[in-house]
């Protein structure tokens, strides 16, 4: 693929310019820019804080310098996953922003509210023309519905007022919302009763629709319509038949209207915020990036858990960014690179892996042919007579650098196994107990001490893989050292993970061969002693099984191999 | 006895021709499929060493063309089970399989003149 298929294929625009000199309103996923200089790297991307950037040499050939470039590291479908996961990041970015905006116009708008209650409280008390008695009640209940700090205080008052008129009559309200559900209030035991019900705005059919959401038989029910938000309803009053208290009620309902209809919403408002917040406070607070809400006296707002881990040391290492949130609050998330970087690493990794497999099937067979058919010229010419000590030795060096070479082929066909074969619960204490039995003349020559806990140490493995992975470490244990020396096997338990340790005494690893230690291919042994896969294909092993693989070396004293696996509990 | 040989291989092919003639048997060699189809047609041979990956014709495309005489031995070579993983062998009249790389060419020789006279 060209870069310019590239972009054709995935409906991508292509922005050519002077990177440096861009202008701030120009965004992009992935910038390519020539350059040698690390100086020149770090200008562009701090320009660039939101796109992945690629620093890239010129190549002199023919082609586009971004494909040359490509053709020769990564390779186009790494770089559309990293612009996927790049896109993800950003667009996560940019919803804590609206998200927090949202909250603060939440507020704004509880605020509004409340004045308004106010207002239409004052503006009720003043309607001329009201009977005495009537404004006493009035003033009384708007006093007391004022003071209300939940729905259930509010209907309890409601409640309470109707029926004062009829104690008979049974009050309750009918919301429909917006996703065509419908909810039922209504007091039992001075306690407010919520049920979910079958949507129904047809004030004909409410009384159907009240029996069946209680399940039992109503007796006159009349409805009185109400509106709150977005959402739509129905006061419900059900009252004996021969009772006429309809006109009354529906009277005093549109009295209390002004008052109850604004609480009701705010109630509500202050129910959905109250829901938000937790949603917002627990998605805030599980991101692994620090974040913090600052105003302009730089006094914190709020702040995530992972920030309070923070202190200013820390900070200096994470790459700040703050986004304005409203005029006098900003956020500031502290992001961890190398973590960014290290996830880059992984990915790249995986691909190289998968592309391992995808040839090693088909390169394994190919080569195994003419591999043969060298091993058998060889059997054949060794059989011939006359020939001198020195051919002879050479001949069967042939032979087994042949059979080091299906070695490889065979280790490769391991790892392109792409079959997962079946896991059981076993013992890692019995695994190495057999893997040691296994290993014994090469243990033989060193002194050998092992520690295991009194159980059995249970995990969730295939036996035979999980073999090797012990195999290959007691193995490389063994070849570190070139003379008699110390081995030291223990397991332990810590955070429901068995720990496998294999402590050498030999020469250890470099700081920059422990970095590579676990690529395929890498290899400090002597041409001939090792493939280089062994240790790859047992981090494949260990991380297939949801554990991981590691180890501790400084140079001169050793090296410490570990691996964990989940502990299954003992039956 | 008369005997095929059909690999790709050169030498692969060689080996086994060389051990074949050393054991005082005739011999005849393909380099591809539609070739061992002909010297099969030619030869009518006793025993037949044949490889699965080939040019022109599979080895598996060339059982199916061939009219078997019910006294031939048919040995089966390739490095890898997956290649005819969808066939019946004895459908296709094959005696043996023999996985590639094989330790000793000689016994190999061996064990097929084991096969017919048996």
């Amino acid at each position: 693929m060209t870069l310019y298929s590239f972009l054709d294929k995935k409906n991508y625009k292509l922005w050519q310019d002077n990177v440096l000199s861009a202008p701030e309103s120009v965004t992009a996923d992935v910038v390519f820019f020539i350059t040698t200089s690390n100086q020149e790297l770090k200008m562009v991307r701090k320009r660039w804080p939101d796109s992945i950037c690629f620093g890239i040499y010129e190549i002199n050939d023919h082609r586009d310098p971004v494909d040359a470039w490509i053709s020769l590291t990564w390779s186009w479908t790494q770089i559309e996953k990293i612009m996927q996961q790049i896109r993800v990041r950003n667009s996560e970015k940019n919803q804590h922003r609206i998200f927090l905006k949202d909250l603060l116009a939440q507020e704004q708008d509880l605020e509004d509210k409340k004045k308004k209650i106010e207002i239409d409280f004052k503006n009720q008390k003043n309607q001329k023309k009201q009977t005495a008695s009537n404004i006493k009640r009035l003033d009384r209940f708007f006093e007391s519905a004022s003071k209300c700090e939940s729905l259930e205080e509010l209907f309890v008052l409601l409640t309470k007022e109707i029926k004062k008129t009829d104690p008979a009559i049974e009050f309750f309200v009918w919301l429909n919302e917006p996703e065509k559900t419908s909810r039922l209030f209504w007091l039992e035991r001075k306690k407010l009763k919520t049920t979910w019900t079958t949507y129904c705005d047809d004030q004909e059919q409410i009384p159907v629709a009240l029996a069946q959401t209680l399940g039992r038989p109503v007796r006159k029910v009349f409805c009185e319509p109400l509106k709150v938000l977005d959402m739509s309803g129905y006061f419900v009053f059900e009252c004996d038949k021969k009772q006429n208290v309809e006109k009354e009620m529906i009277k005093m309902i549109a009295q209390f209207n002004s008052v109850i209809n604004p609480l009701i919403e705010h109630f509500i408002l202050i129910k959905k915020r109250s829901l938000m917040v937790t949603e917002w406070q627990t998605v805030f607070n599980c991101l692994s990036d620090g974040l913090v809400l600052l105003n302009d006296r730089d006094q914190v707002i709020v702040k995530n858990k992972k920030y309070q881990t923070l202190d200013e040391a820390k900070k200096k290492n994470l790459k700040k960014i703050v986004y304005p949130v409203s005029q006098n609050t900003r956020l500031e998330i502290y992001q961890d690179q190398e973590r960014i970087l290290d996830i880059k690493a992984q990915m790249a990794q995986k691909e190289k892996m998968a592309q391992l497999g995808e040839i090693a099937t088909d390169l394994a067979h190919e080569l195994n042919n003419p591999l043969t058919g060298i091993k058998s010229a060889c059997q054949l010419l060794l059989a011939e007579k006359g020939l001198g000590e020195q051919e002879q030795e050479d001949i069967t060096e042939v032979m087994n650098a042949v059979d080091r070479s299906h070695e490889i082929m065979r280790n490769l066909l391991d790892f392109a196994a792409e079959e997962i074969l079946p896991t059981e619960i076993i013992s890692l204490k019995d695994t190495l107990t057999s893997t040691t039995r296994l290993l014994k003349v090469a243990l033989h020559e060193h002194s050998l001490q092992i520690m295991v806990p009194p159980t059995s140490c249970l995990v969730r493995a295939q036996p035979q893989l999980l073999q090797q992975v012990l195999f290959n470490l007691l193995l490389n244990a063994c070849q570190a050292l070139k003379s008699r020396g110390k081995i030291k096997i223990w397991i332990e338990k810590k955070n429901r993970n068995i720990y496998l340790y294999v402590k050498d005494s030999g020469p250890g690893i470099s700081q920059e061969a422990q970095k590579k230690i676990f690529e395929p291919f890498y290899t400090t042994k002597a041409k001939g002693q090792g493939t280089g896969l062994g240790l790859s294909l047992s981090r494949e092993i260990i991380r297939r099984f949801d554990g991981d693989i590691g180890v501790v070396s400084e140079e001169g004293c050793g090296a410490t191999f570990w691996f964990y696996l989940k502990e299954v509990a003992e039956p | 006895m008369r005997i095929l040989i059909a690999d790709d291989e050169p030498l692969i092919k060689r080996s086994l021709e060389r051990v074949c003639m050393k054991r005082g048997h005739e011999v005849a060699a393909a380099m591809d499929g539609q070739q061992a189809v002909e010297l099969w047609q030619k030869h009518d041979p006793e025993i037949v060493f044949l490889d699965i990956r080939m040019p022109k014709l599979t080895g598996l495309e060339v059982l199916k063309q061939i009219k078997k005489n019910k006294a031939t031995k048919i040995i089966l070579i390739s490095a890898t089970p997956l290649d005819f993983q969808n066939e019946k062998l004895s459908d296709l009249g094959v005696d043996r399989f023999v996985k590639k790389p094989f330790t000793d060419i000689e016994q190999l020789i061996i064990q097929a003149e084991e096969l017919y006279r048996s």
